[in-house]
C-alpha cells in the first residue's frame, strides 16, 4: 500500500520519544538528535527547502528581467515593476526579522525547559506522589501556559508574514492588469501578435477555470463527506491526504481553514491523531468507500489536466526565447516592445505563483506551531484534571510522570526543530533580499541591452528545462497516486 | 538639477555614515542612532523618488527622440521633393536643409542626453541599493544596542 510520509514520520517520532523517555540519565534532546530531525521533516511537510530557495531566486531574476526588457518609454510600467521589487525587499527583510524572532522565542523556551528539568528530576527521584502532584500543578501548568502563549505570538508573527506576501501579490496582479491594458494598445494594429496573445490568454483562462472547477469539486466532496459521516481516519485511509497534497495551492487559497480536505494537508495534529486511530478502528461500508474513492479519482483527473495545461503554458517560455533570438534583435521596433511586454507578463505571472507557494509554506509552519500549542494544551488538561481530582493512585502517578517526561522531550525536540528550520529560513530571506537589492541596484544601459538579452536567453533555457523536469516528476506522482486509488475501487479497498 | 540633487544625497549619506560611525565610537545614547535610522529611511525614500523621476525623464527623452526621428524623416522627404521640383524656391530648400542640420544636432544632443540620463539612473540605483544595506546594518546595530545588558 502507498504509505504516506506523514504516517512514517509520526510513527518514527512516537518511537523516538519513547526511546528518549527510557534513556538513563533522563535528559533533553540536543539539536543533532534524530528526534529533532524528524520534527524538522514534519514541519517541512514535504516542502523542499532548496526548491524554496530556487523559487525565490527565480522570482527575483524574473522581476529583474521583466524590468529590463520593458521598453524605456513605458515608464509607468517600469516604475510599477520597481515598486514591486521594493516591496518584495521589504517583505523579505520583515520575514527575516520575524523568523529571527521566532528562533529567539524557540531557543528561549528550550532554555526554560532546561532550567525546569533539574527540579523535575529531583521530584521524580523522591517519588512522593504529593510532591509530584504539587510540581505538576504549580510548575508544569505555569510552564505549559507560558509556552502556549509564546507559541501563539510566534504564530501571529508568521501569519503576518503571509499577509505581507498577500499584499505583494495584490500589487503584482494590479501591475499585470495595467500592463495588459498597455499591451492591448500596442498590439491593436498587429493581428498576428493579437492572436498569439489571445491564445495564451485562452490557456490562462482554461487553467483558471480548472482551478475554479476544482474548488467546486472540493466543495461537493466536503458535502458528501459530511453527509456520509465518515471519520477522518477513514478518509485518510481512502487517500484524502494524497489528493490534498497533489491539489494545486491555488485551490486552497480561499479554503485553507475551512475544508476537511485542506485539514488533511495543513493540520499535522489532525493527521497524527487520525492515523493513530485508524490502526485500531474498523472500516467504512464498501459503497461509501467506493463513492469517496470515485471523488478522489475525479479530483486527481482534474489535477492531471491542470498539470498538463500548465506544461503547455510554460512551453511559451521557449517560444519567447526563440523569438528573442530570431527576429527582434535587429528590428528594434514595436515588435521588440510587444515581445518584451509578453515576457514581462510571463515573469510577473510566475512571480504570483511563487509568492503563493511561499505563503503556503508559512501556513504550514504556522500550523505546526498550532500543533505544538495543542500538544501543550493536552498536557495542561491532564494537569488540570490532577488539580481538580482527589488523591492520585499509583497508576495515576505513573501516568503523570510519563506525561511530564513526554512533555519535556517533545517540547524540547519541537522547539529545537522550529529554531533550526527558522535559522535556515532566516538565512534564505537574508540572502534573497540582499540578492534582490543588488539586482535592483543595477541598470542595464541601452548600449548593453543586446548582451543582457543574450544572458536572458541562456537563463530562460535553464529555467525552462528545470521546470520541465519538475513538471514531469509531478505528473508522474499524480499518475502513481491515481493508479493506487483506482486499484482500491471495487476491491476491499485500502482496509483489506 | 538631478545631478545636483543626487550629489547632495550621496554627500548626505556619507555624512550620515560618519555620524553613525561617531555614535558607535563614542558609544552615545541610543536616541541619535534612532535618529540616524530615521535619516537613512528618508534618504531611501528620496532616492526612490529620484529613481522614479529619472525613469520618467528617460521615457520623455525617448518619446522626444522618436518625434525628432519622425520630423527628420518628413523634412528629408520635403528636401527630396523640393530638389525634384523645377519651379521650387531656392529659399525654401535652403531653409529645409538648415532645419535638417538643426534636427541632426538635436538628435545627437538627445542621444548624449540618453546616455547621461541612463548613467545617472544607474548611479541612483546603485546608491539606493547601498543605502538599503547600510540601513539594515544600522537597524541591526540599533537592535543589538537596545538588547545589550545594562543599556
Amino acid at each position: 500500500m502507498f504509505k504516506s510520509q506523514t504516517d512514517e514520520i509520526t510513527e518514527r517520532i512516537r518511537l523516538q520519544v519513547c526511546e528518549l523517555i527510557e534513556c538513563k540519565p533522563f535528559c533533553l534532546p540536543e539539536a543533532h538528535t534524530a528526534l529533532v530531525q524528524s520534527f524538522v521533516t514534519k514541519i517541512e511537510n514535504g516542502y523542499n527547502l532548496p526548491y524554496f530557495q530556487g523559487d525565490t531566486d527565480h522570482a527575483i531574476d524574473l522581476l529583474f528581467i521583466a524590468y529590463n526588457v520593458t521598453p524605456q518609454d513605458q515608464d509607468e510600467i517600469r516604475i510599477q515593476i520597481v515598486a514591486i521589487m521594493d516591496k518584495l525587499i521589504t517583505a523579505q527583510q520583515r520575514s527575516e526579522q520575524a523568523i529571527k524572532n521566532a528562533v529567539k522565542v524557540a531557543q528561549g523556551i528550550h532554555v526554560q525547559l532546561g532550567q525546569t528539568l533539574p527540579a523535575w528530576l529531583s521530584v521524580k527521584e523522591n517519588g512522593q506522589p504529593e510532591q509530584v502532584r504539587a510540581f505538576v500543578i504549580e510548575t508544569m501548568l505555569a510552564l505549559g501556559k507560558d509556552i502556549a502563549s509564546k507559541a501563539a505570538q510566534v504564530r501571529q508573527d508568521l501569519q503576518s508574514i503571509a499577509e505581507g506576501y498577500d499584499r505583494v501579490l495584490d500589487e503584482t496582479l494590479q501591475v499585470k492588469r495595467r500592463s495588459e491594458i498597455e499591451l492591448s494598445d500596442l498590439i491593436k494594429d498587429n493581428q498576428e501578435f493579437a492572436l498569439e496573445r489571445q491564445d495564451g490568454e485562452t490557456r490562462r483562462q482554461q487553467i483558471n477555470a480548472l482551478v475554479v472547477d476544482m474548488r467546486g469539486e472540493v466543495q461537493r466532496y466536503e458535502q458528501q463527506v459530511m453527509e456520509s459521516k465518515l471519520a477522518m481516519d477513514i478518509l485518510i485511509a481512502l487517500g484524502a491526504q494524497w489528493v490534498s497534497t497533489l491539489l494545486p495551492h491555488s485551490v486552497f487559497k480561499t479554503a485553507a481553514n475551512a475544508t476537511i480536505i485542506a485539514a488533511t494537508r495543513f493540520s499535522n495534529l489532525y493527521q497524527a491523531q487520525a492515523l493513530a486511530d485508524a490502526r485500531e478502528r474498523g472500516s467504512a461500508p464498501q459503497e461509501q468507500a467506493d463513492s469517496i474513492l470515485r471523488q478522489h479519482v475525479a479530483l486527481l483527473e482534474n489535477v492531471q489536466k491542470y498539470e498538463q495545461l500548465r506544461t503547455v503554458h510554460e512551453d511559451e517560455l521557449s517560444k519567447i526565447k526563440a523569438l528573442l533570438v530570431g527576429c527582434c534583435r535587429e528590428q528594434k521596433t514595436v515588435e521588440l516592445a510587444i515581445r518584451a511586454f509578453n515576457l514581462s507578463l510571463r515573469a510577473l505571472t510566475r512571480n504570483i505563483e511563487i509568492v503563493e507557494v511561499m505563503e503556503f509554506f508559512f501556513r504550514s509552519l504556522a500550523d505546526f506551531v498550532v500543533t505544538i500549542v495543542a500538544g501543550a494544551q493536552a498536557r495542561i488538561d491532564t494537569y488540570t484534571n490532577a488539580e481538580q481530582g482527589g488523591p492520585i493512585g499509583a497508576n495515576g502517578i505513573d501516568h503523570l510522570v510519563r506525561t511530564t517526561d513526554g512533555l519535556f522531550i517533545e517540547q524540547a525536540g519541537q522547539w529545537l526543530a522550529v529554531a533550526q528550520l527558522g535559522e535556515q529560513f532566516a538565512q534564505t530571506f537574508n540572502a534573497a533580499w540582499l540578492r534582490l537589492n543588488e539586482l535592483s541596484g543595477k541598470y542595464v544601459l541601452s548600449s548593453e541591452l543586446d548582451e543582457h538579452l543574450d544572458n536572458v536567453i541562456t537563463y530562460l533555457d535553464t529555467l525552462g528545462s528545470e521546470r520541465e523536469q519538475r513538471s514531469k516528476a509531478r505528473l508522474g506522482e499524480v499518475q502513481r497516486c491515481l493508479e493506487s486509488i483506482q486499484g482500491f475501487l471495487g476491491s476491499n479497498g485500502p482496509f483489506g | 538639477m538631478t545631478r545636483i540633487r543626487l550629489k547632495y544625497a550621496i554627500a548626505a549619506v556619507a555624512s550620515a555614515c560618519l555620524s553613525v560611525g561617531c555614535s558607535f565610537t563614542l558609544a552615545q545614547p541610543v536616541t541619535p542612532m534612532q535618529a540616524a535610522v530615521e535619516q537613512f529611511a528618508d534618504y531611501q525614500r528620496t532616492l526612490q523618488e529620484q529613481r522614479d523621476e529619472l525613469e520618467k525623464a528617460i521615457a520623455a527623452r525617448h518619446e522626444k527622440a522618436l518625434e525628432l526621428g519622425l520630423e527628420s524623416q518628413e523634412n528629408s522627404e520635403r528636401i527630396q521633393d523640393l530638389v525634384g521640383e523645377s519651379d521650387s524656391s531656392g529659399g525654401e530648400l535652403v531653409a529645409s536643409v538648415i532645419d535638417q542640420a538643426c534636427i541632426a544636432r538635436f538628435q545627437a544632443a538627445w542621444k548624449d542626453m540618453a546616455l547621461e540620463l541612463e548613467r545617472l539612473q544607474r548611479q541612483s540605483k546603485e546608491n539606493l541599493a547601498a543605502v538599503r544595506v547600510l540601513s539594515a546594518t544600522l537597524e541591526q546595530a540599533l537592535e543589538a544596542a537596545e538588547q545589550a545588558p545594562g543599556e
